[in-house]
């Protein structure tokens, strides 16, 4: 099953992600750990979207898509926002280690580590990172 | 899933801060706004009581370094009480408390404070 939310670059819209996800794990009989790991690596990656994604002042759309079969989730946030590696950021932020006063980056990595795989592509001038966690013993309940 | 924040006066330039639901993109602003107060009152002791903080993202753990950098930069220092599991997960990943006190308990924080006000007062007496 896949459902789409499409959230408008505002932050007050990172609320409606976080109910969004609720109903995600409701619906699909996930823990409640893994429900608090993916709202908290969505944000993260939305929330990076909206901050430094656009140079304009205009709205965008931003669209998420949530998956789910068993033993498996997986997200695709897409945004029309410049072009923008998070991988290629994360490797270079952890070569150089994060202090106090450096805490930029540290959303990325908390994404990479809270999902099992995390991959990035740019398609027709669009963003696309494509996010999954296993789920050992799990099953939908569809 | 908004933010609360109580802040109680423990002893002179002691506070406790306690936020209350999620420190997130939606409310960093007032938890910033909020602990400011009490470091441009010169707070040099911050006990930060997460026992009702059910959330936080980066960026909450952003503002309570900006809490740490504004303390210590005085020779003030920031504690933590009552860390639950999904706090403390994030705080993990991220290293970002080394070398940070950890009390589990008012109790065990009472101690502290009572010990180290006592010290205070014997350097003064001698």
């Amino acid at each position: 099953m896949i459902s789409v939310l499409l959230l408008r670059n505002q932050y007050a819209d990172i609320e409606r992600l976080a109910h969004a996800v609720i109903a995600f794990g409701e619906v699909n009989n996930l823990p409640e750990e893994i429900v608090g790991d993916i709202r908290l690596a969505l944000e993260e990656v939305v929330t990076n979207v909206m901050m430094h994604g656009y140079t304009d002042n205009a709205p965008h759309e931003i669209e998420i898509r949530f998956s789910a079969v068993p033993h498996r989730v997986s997200f695709t946030v897409i945004d029309d926002g410049q072009p923008f590696d998070p991988l290629s950021t994360a490797r270079r932020d952890l070569e150089k280690g994060f202090d106090d006063g450096k805490i930029g980056g540290l959303g990325i990595h908390l994404y990479t580590q809270l999902m099992d795989t995390v991959s990035y592509q740019r398609l027709n001038d669009r963003n696309l990172l494509v996010m999954a966690k296993r789920i050992p013993g799990h099953r939908t309940s569809d | 899933m908004a933010l609360d924040v109580t802040i109680t006066q423990k002893a002179d330039g002691a506070y406790i801060v306690s936020p209350i639901g999620s420190l997130d993109t939606a409310s960093f602003q007032t938890f910033d706004q909020q602990v400011k107060t009490i470091i441009d009152a010169g707070a040099t002791l911050v006990v930060l009581d997460m026992g009702q903080l059910k959330y936080i993202s980066s960026i909450g753990v952003r503002s309570i370094m900006l809490v740490r950098n504004g303390v210590t930069k005085r020779g003030g220092k920031v504690l933590f009480m009552n860390l639950q599991p999904q706090i403390k997960k994030v705080f993990d990943i991220i290293k970002a408390i080394p070398s940070m006190q950890i009390f589990s308990s008012v109790a065990e924080l009472d101690e502290y404070l009572d010990a180290m006000q006592k010290s205070v007062l014997q350097s003064e007496g001698e």
